[in-house]
């Protein structure tokens, strides 16, 4: 697997606190990594750096494909956007076409076609003119996803995607992912791993510092370190199926 | 009646609500989705410093405005390193601030300040025809900018994280919004008055956002409401000398009350369809 984005060394905190320690993290092409940690564990902060969102006080993040950096989807937490701001699902989907180049430029009639497309790929066209907030989760989910895919990313991040959406959707998501990471990486940070655990590639645990890992070399004793706490207590959150199999 | 059109004040008055509804529909709906109604109330009352000293000076006024409302905007831009929502203690006192300093520069001002009440309350059958000029080139410089930075200001409202993620020059996108915000305050404050700039910049949003969900049938909106009360209140304060920007709010406020309550009828009549049904 060609790798495309290193993560080496890096160093970063809020203010004066230090949120992420030394870490180091490769992501490969049409990988699935998933990004496992407890809530404040630093798994957003690790996101946005890698989009530029934020910049690191030391450390660096290489590309190490032509233009990757440019080509990264992004699907942030649900709570991210301004869910006051009124906006149909077609017109949400069509501004995943903005960019820095872009943004002083009428819509192109190729973005316009491509939004109906995705939209219909994600059998979203039917609700194309509803306000986002007056969507359910597992379809606001799936809008915000549309969005990230207008762009054509060959790197897709996702935060937290589970969160507040029923079953049903979840494992469609899972599906929908798997189908995507035939052509594309797929990275999804999670507090709650379980409808991944069978299908991922690379799984880090991040709680300030990070440990790397491929399948099946979890166990126990690391997610405690992580965790901070006995694996037991961290109840259905962490499939045994994540583990080696001797728990 | 249309004898009253001949006259020089009224055709000011006409081209003051006509301009002050432009401006409220283009960038009312920003300041309404993006939640920055506190700051913009704050720009306008620190405008009211630079007017206050403007007039002790003798020089025009909108200038003080101008010049106070520009500083105040900026410094809240380059101030602010995440969401503009924040930051409100400084932008509370600094409101108290620039009423204050207003308020004691036209007490300093020899002989009797009769245009007090003008400013804060605003009259629209009295601007000047020279800030009639002034206050179109302001309208020209918010349209365009507006229509040229669209899109990312319509991203950034949306989504300023997502925004960053796509490389949008999301600070200066901030900064220049609240520069617009800045400069359409001053073209209000003749109309309404600093008290009253808020209530035009946010009531024909309200309304609008009764009808539609689609920003640019927002924005379309919010201007024909706003000329429409523009227009109702010149017409009361000409007639029935009621003052001109606290007619233009009442006038305004009832509508909205109109509307919300059409609406809501409205829907539960279709409820209740549905249940017998
Ligand atoms: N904008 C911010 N300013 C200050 N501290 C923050 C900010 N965002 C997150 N933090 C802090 O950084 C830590 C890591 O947060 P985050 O990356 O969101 O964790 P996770 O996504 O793993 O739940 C937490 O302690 C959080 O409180
Ligand atoms: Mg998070």
């Amino acid at each position: 697997m060609k790798r495309i984005i290193e993560v080496k060394n890096l160093y970063f905190g809020y203010e004066k606190n230090l949120v992420l320690e030394d870490v180091n993290l490769d992501i490969f092409e049409k990988d699935f990594l998933l990004i496992i940690g407890p809530n404040g564990g630093g798994k957003t902060t690790l996101l946005k750096l890698i989009l530029g969102i934020l910049k690191p006080w030391k450390g660096e993040i290489n590309f190490y494909d032509d233009n990757i950096s440019k080509k990264i989807g992004y699907v942030p937490q649900f709570s991210s956007f301004n869910k006051n701001f009124p906006i149909s699902v077609f017109n949400m989907v069509l501004m995943g076409t903005i960019d820095s180049k872009n943004f002083i430029k009428k819509y192109k009639k190729e973005e316009i076609e491509k939004t109906k497309e995705i939209l219909d790929k994600l059998d979203l066209y039917y609700i194309k003119d509803e306000n986002i907030n007056s969507l359910s989760g597992g379809l606001l989910q799936r809008v915000l996803i549309a969005r990230s895919l207008v762009a054509d990313p060959k790197v897709l991040l996702l935060d937290e995607p589970t969160a507040s959406i029923d079953i049903t959707s979840q494992l469609n998501l899972r599906d929908f992912l798997l189908e995507l990471n035939k052509k594309i990486t797929i990275v999804v940070v999670t507090h709650d791993p379980t409808s991944f655990a069978q299908i991922y590639d690379h799984i880090a645990c991040v709680n300030r510092r990070l440990f790397y890992h491929g399948r099946g070399e979890l166990d126990a004793q690391l997610l405690e370190k992580v965790y901070g706490c006995p694996v037991e207590l961290l109840g259905h959150g962490i499939p045994h199926t994540l583990l080696k199999e001797h728990i | 009646m249309l004898e009253v059109l001949s006259y020089k004040f009224m055709q000011n008055a006409l081209m003051a609500a006509f301009l002050a509804s432009i401006v409220c529909g283009i960038i009312g709906p920003f300041i309404v989705t993006r939640r920055l109604v506190f700051i913009s109330g704050g720009i306008s009352h620190i405008s009211f410093g630079g007017l206050g000293i403007a007039y002790w000076l003798g020089i025009n006024p909108l200038y003080g405005a101008t010049a106070f409302s520009l500083a105040a905007a900026t410094w809240i831009g380059f101030s602010k390193q995440d969401k503009m929502s924040e930051s409100d203690l400084i932008i509370g006192i600094l409101w108290a601030f620039g009423m204050a300093i207003g308020i004691i520069f036209i007490h300093l001002t020899p002989g009797y300040a009769p245009n007090l009440m003008t400013f804060l309350f605003g009259n629209i059958l009295t601007v000047p025809r020279f800030d009639i000029f002034i206050i179109s080139i302001l309208v020209l410089v918010i349209t365009l900018s507006v229509l040229i930075f669209y899109k990312g200001f319509v991203s950034v409202a949306l989504d300023e994280e997502y925004s960053k993620a796509r490389k949008l020059p999301v600070r200066s996108l901030n900064i220049g919004l609240l520069i617009l915000i800045a400069l359409s305050i001053v073209t209000l404050i003749q109309v309404v008055g600093i008290i009253l700039v808020i209530a035009l910049l946010t009531i024909p949003v309200a309304v609008a956002k009764e009808f539609s969900i689609h920003f640019k049938k927002i924005i379309l909106i919010s201007i024909l409401f706003g000329i429409s009360i523009c227009l109702l209140g010149l017409f009361i304060s000409y007639y029935i000398e009621f003052p001109s920007g606290a007619s233009i709010v009442i006038i305004g406020s009832i509508l909205l009350g109109v509307v919300k309550g059409v609406k809501k009828i409205l829907k539960m009549k279709l409820n209740l369809d549905e249940t017998i049904n």
